[in-house]
């Protein structure tokens, strides 16, 4: 079990949030949210592989 | 239940080899000539043995409804899994549906499968009635008993394709409208169909019970007309009087006492030769009936104990047309051979 | 047993979500979805020998009626996840039209069974 996925996941949220708000209060809010679409960006791309890995076991079980 | 296994035990005790000497039907000669049991190995056979023989011949039809029986709990059990796991309200009811079908299309084909050798056993056996009858009755007129035989043929015989006309053209196609009807109640949940159900089931019982009234009757004026009022056949027309019951059970075991107190003055041969046939034939249908009907009702209450009550009721309806057909076999079976023991008592041997 | 690692594992993720939904309402959707996808692995991993039994066992039978009912769970299952990870992010809507799709998908799998007991009528009427 991945367990290490979600304390990842939690970890790069605190991080971007903590980014977030240091450039929101030194003015660049368009840099702001491009970290939020980065890190966004970076935690999906963690999430697909496992969620594809998932689909694929569920539709080869259940033979649908 | 417990009538109709002793039934069994008894008309198998009675499969008595014959050879007849007069022109029988091809599949009768066929039996006569290979018959199952020899003489002197039934006289010398112990109880021990025809048991394990009785065992032996019943494993093969009961092979289809223990298949029935363990797919059925297998979906059953399936079915109560899935509907514990999935709780999201919605989908219960479309699960339910799902599970509902399934075992509706497990439980069919079986059921209507059953029904049509029960039609096509009792119209072989109005054929074999039709050839047998008439040989039957040249014996007793060749044995000098032309008014018997005339009543013989005509009145049996009218009797006797009456009730299998009946039965193959009324109650068993009424049967298989009480399982369709009993389908679409299950998968729909219409209000009115139990009901209708129901009514069925009695209408079906009913025609049974006229049936037997009208058996009886004729019985009755046969010894009246032919002189030969036996206590036997009285015995036999009081309780088949008695009878219509839903399953033929208890009247079938008090009757087959007096066929057998009759059957023990039968000296004719052909008489055991049409006693042999019919039960050669009968026995694994008979058998893969009982079986069905407890498959369909043990199946039913496991359903009702996982909560799937719709699947309950379906199985149940199922085996109420089980138990129908049942009691047509016995009935029909019990036309044949109390009217030949009859016949070949009154004929003082054949 | 795993079942206690299950338990410390969902009650830290919940906690975890909680915290980072305050700051970023869409990092803590991802970190549902993360902790329900790994659960639902581990399950799957855990169920198969159960269902292949099952299939086993419907093919000894000669029964297809049985993997029809499998299927539909399986399609119940997903489509409950999906469901309560739109509800959470407050999408009721979402999660209604994911359902009718689950619907239609378990009616359009259950389609072949009652083409079975439509013939098997039909046969007996005639």
């Amino acid at each position: 079990m991945d367990i290490d996925l979600v304390f990842k996941i939690a970890a790069i949220g605190i991080i971007v949030a903590v980014l977030n708000q240091l450039l929101i209060r030194s003015g660049r809010e368009d840099q702001a949210m491009m970290t939020t679409l980065a890190g966004l960006i970076v935690v999906l791309s963690m999430l697909v592989q496992q969620i594809s890995d998932l689909f694929v076991r569920i539709k080869a079980l259940f033979n649908l | 239940m417990r009538y109709l296994l002793s039934l069994c035990m008894v008309l198998a005790m009675l499969t008595v080899p014959c050879y007849a000497q007069q022109e029988v039907p091809d599949s009768v000669q066929y039996y006569i000539e290979q018959p199952a049991v020899k003489v002197e190995d039934f006289q010398s056979m112990e109880a021990g043995e025809l048991l394990s023989g009785i065992m032996e011949k019943a494993k093969e039809p009961i092979r289809e409804p223990i298949r029935l029986v363990i797919a059925l709990m297998a979906g059953i059990f399936l079915g109560a899994a899935v509907l514990v796991l999935v709780p999201g309200g919605g989908w219960s009811s479309s699960l339910e549906m799902v599970c509902v079908a399934a075992l509706f299309g497990t439980s069919l084909p079986a059921a209507l499968e059953l029904v049509e050798r029960v039609i096509q056993i009792v119209q072989e056996w109005q054929i074999y009635l039709v050839g047998f009858i008439p040989v039957f009755s040249g014996v007793m007129v060749s044995c000098g008993q032309v008014t018997q035989a005339a009543v013989y043929s005509g009145m049996f015989f009218g009797m006797a394709a009456f009730s299998a006309q009946m039965i193959s053209v009324c109650a068993l196609p009424l049967v298989q409208v009480y399982l369709a009807l009993n389908t679409a109640g299950g998968l729909c949940g219409v209000p009115g169909l139990p009901q209708a159900c129901n009514m069925l089931n009695k209408c079906v019982r009913w025609i049974l019970t006229i049936v037997c009234m009208a058996f009886t009757a004729v019985l009755g004026m046969q010894t009246v007309l032919a002189q030969g009022a036996d206590d036997f056949t009285i015995n036999t027309g009081r309780l088949l009087m008695s009878g219509g019951v839903p399953i033929v059970g208890s009247v079938a075991s008090q009757a087959m006492g007096s066929v057998l107190s009759g059957l023990r003055i039968l000296k004719g041969s052909l008489g055991f030769a049409a006693v042999a046939v019919v039960i050669v034939q009968a026995f694994p249908l008979f058998v893969q009936c009982v079986g069905y009907y407890m498959a369909y009702t043990l199946s039913s209450a496991v359903a009702k104990s996982v909560d799937l009550g719709r699947v309950s009721g379906i199985l149940y309806g199922m085996a109420q047309a089980v138990a129908l057909c049942i009691s047509f076999l016995v009935f029909f079976f019990m036309l044949i051979i109390l009217s030949t023991a009859l016949m070949v008592t009154l004929g003082g041997g054949g | 047993m795993e079942l206690f690692q299950i338990l410390a594992f969902v009650l830290i993720s919940a906690m975890l979500t909680a915290l980072v939904r305050q700051y970023l309402p869409a990092y803590g959707l991802l970190c549902l979805l993360g902790c329900s996808v790994i659960l639902l692995l581990y399950l799957v991993g855990f169920c198969e020998p159960i269902i292949q039994w099952f299939y086993d066992c419907s093919e000894y039978l000669d029964q297809s009626n049985l993997t029809i009912l499998l299927k539909t769970a399986g399609i119940a299952l997903t489509i409950q996840t999906a469901q309560d990870i739109c509800k959470d992010a407050g999408m009721t809507a979402l999660a209604g039209k994911v359902e009718l799709a689950g619907r239609c998908f378990i009616i359009l799998c259950a389609l072949p069974l009652f083409q079975k007991i439509l013939d098997s009528l039909v046969v007996f009427l005639q």
